[in-house]
């Protein structure tokens, strides 16, 4: 899964942002037993409310600040920069963190089995499969993300972001997965505290074709992100 | 859903240019890598160099923690103040064609009041979140007190990343540019308006 996808996309030629789900399962021997790929058609308010967070800093404020309508569906408050001239240190943070440890389900690549149409207000799976080992589980791994750099051969050029994360399913039953998402997170910090410390969706992806995870079987979910450059 | 992004110009209040924005260039690619990469664990993540507007090489995180007074972080700001023509929106005469490793504006118009300078003034955000719609928006507005008419021919976006501590630590980095189809001229005391927008649909 490690391989330098294409992004391109011949029917809508120039996106800004785009991306492909690569998936691939594999059985509790370790064979390849069903694989696809699918465009990402999925980016979120959340993740317009982020990019804008960001792009709204100054510089060099005490701190600039978004909304977002977080994982539990309340709004939180996210920062796009946080500072402090005198009292405190290690001041600082991270607005759009997806490198989730292994056995976190709160932020990075997660998996579902629901089926909902996708909606740009949309904050959560429509039914996350969470991390453990109990019927309806599986466990997550670590998030891995890969910067792959300025891909020249396709036109235009696209800055491609590889995002990789495995699933085993350590239950008696199979597990279906219907539905890939992202999940951020923004955190900020300093000796005083933490003043941010929230994740949300944003990105969420129905998939065509449901993948079925057998018993001590594994998903690998690779998410290639692509930025146009040119 | 569909994602696109778009360039208005407005001159002295009134639309002349409409684009749509293919202005990206490798060094946005970078930063956002490197805040997915991050852990938002509590501490400094690794660093990339990218190219600064000044031709030098810099490293910038995605994920920091400074230390002594001042100390803190941005990633990537633009919202620069009025008068500031280091980072923010940036407008300039040059045409040369846009690349991927762009670092600066071909020939940036700076701010003041000299002959080929402009007025740089403050930004606006503006945003609406819909079910099936949503945009952001930034745009800044320059204004020509030169006494001579002034061309832009290309538009520009440059990233401020403070990642500070004891005070120091600033990089400004190129994240888009583009050179319009069709230049716009400001005349002496007119005003002129850049907008990007990016736009979701699910249509």
């Amino acid at each position: 899964m490690s391989q330098i996808y294409e992004v391109e996309d011949p029917s809508d030629p120039y996106e800004p942002f785009k991306g492909w789900i690569d998936i691939e399962v594999r059985d509790g021997e370790g064979r390849v037993v069903q694989k696809g790929r699918h465009k990402m058609h999925s980016f979120n308010n959340n993740f317009l409310a982020v990019l804008l967070t960001m792009l709204s800093s100054i510089g060099n404020n005490n701190k600039t600040t978004g909304s977002v309508t977080g994982d539990s569906g309340s709004s939180a408050t996210i920062y796009g920069e946080f500072w402090y001239y005198s009292g405190y240190s290690n001041t600082g943070g991270t607005p759009i963190a997806l490198n989730a440890s292994a056995g976190t389900d709160s932020f990075g690549i997660l998996v579902g089995s629901g089926t909902g149409a996708f909606s740009l207000t949309q904050y959560s799976l429509a039914s996350k499969i969470s991390n453990g080992t109990s019927a309806g589980q599986m466990s997550y791994g670590v998030t891995s993300i890969t910067d792959l750099g300025v891909n020249t051969s396709v036109s235009p050029p696209v800055y491609q972001i590889q995002i990789v994360r495995a699933f085993t399913n350590q239950t008696s039953s199979t597990i279906t997965i219907n539905e890939v998402g992202l999940e951020a997170k923004n955190y900020w910090k300093s000796d005083a505290g933490t003043v941010a410390n929230v994740t949300f969706l944003i990105a969420r992806d129905v998939l065509s074709t449901s993948y079925s995870v057998p018993p001590n079987g594994s998903a690998t979910v690779a998410i290639t992100i692509g930025v146009t450059v040119g | 859903m569909k994602i696109k992004g778009w360039i208005i110009v407005e001159l002295d209040g009134k639309e002349v240019y409409r684009g749509e924005s293919r202005s990206f260039v490798q060094n946005i690619g970078k930063i956002l890598s490197l805040m997915f990469q991050s852990s938002a664990s509590g501490s400094t993540g690794t660093s990339a160099t990218i190219t600064n507007t000044s031709g030098y090489s810099a490293s910038i995180y995605g994920e920091y923690y400074g230390s002594g007074t001042p100390d803190g972080f941005a990633p990537m700001a633009v919202n620069a103040p009025a008068g500031t023509d280091s980072y923010g929106i940036v407008v300039g005469s040059g045409s040369t064609p846009q690349t991927y490793s762009d670092y600066k504006l071909a020939s940036q118009i700076y701010n003041g009041t000299g002959a080929g300078q402009l007025s740089y003034g403050t930004h606006t955000t503006s945003s609406s979140y819909g079910s099936t719609s949503s945009y952001i928006t930034i745009s800044r507005t320059f204004t020509n007190q030169s006494g001579s008419a002034i061309v832009v021919r290309e538009v520009g976006m440059i990233a401020r990343q403070t990642a500070v501590s004891n005070g120091s630590g600033d990089v400004k980095y190129l994240i888009a540019r583009d050179v319009l189809a069709n230049p716009v001229t400001v005349n002496n005391l007119g005003t002129l308006t850049v907008t990007y927008t990016l736009t979701l649909s699910t249509s």
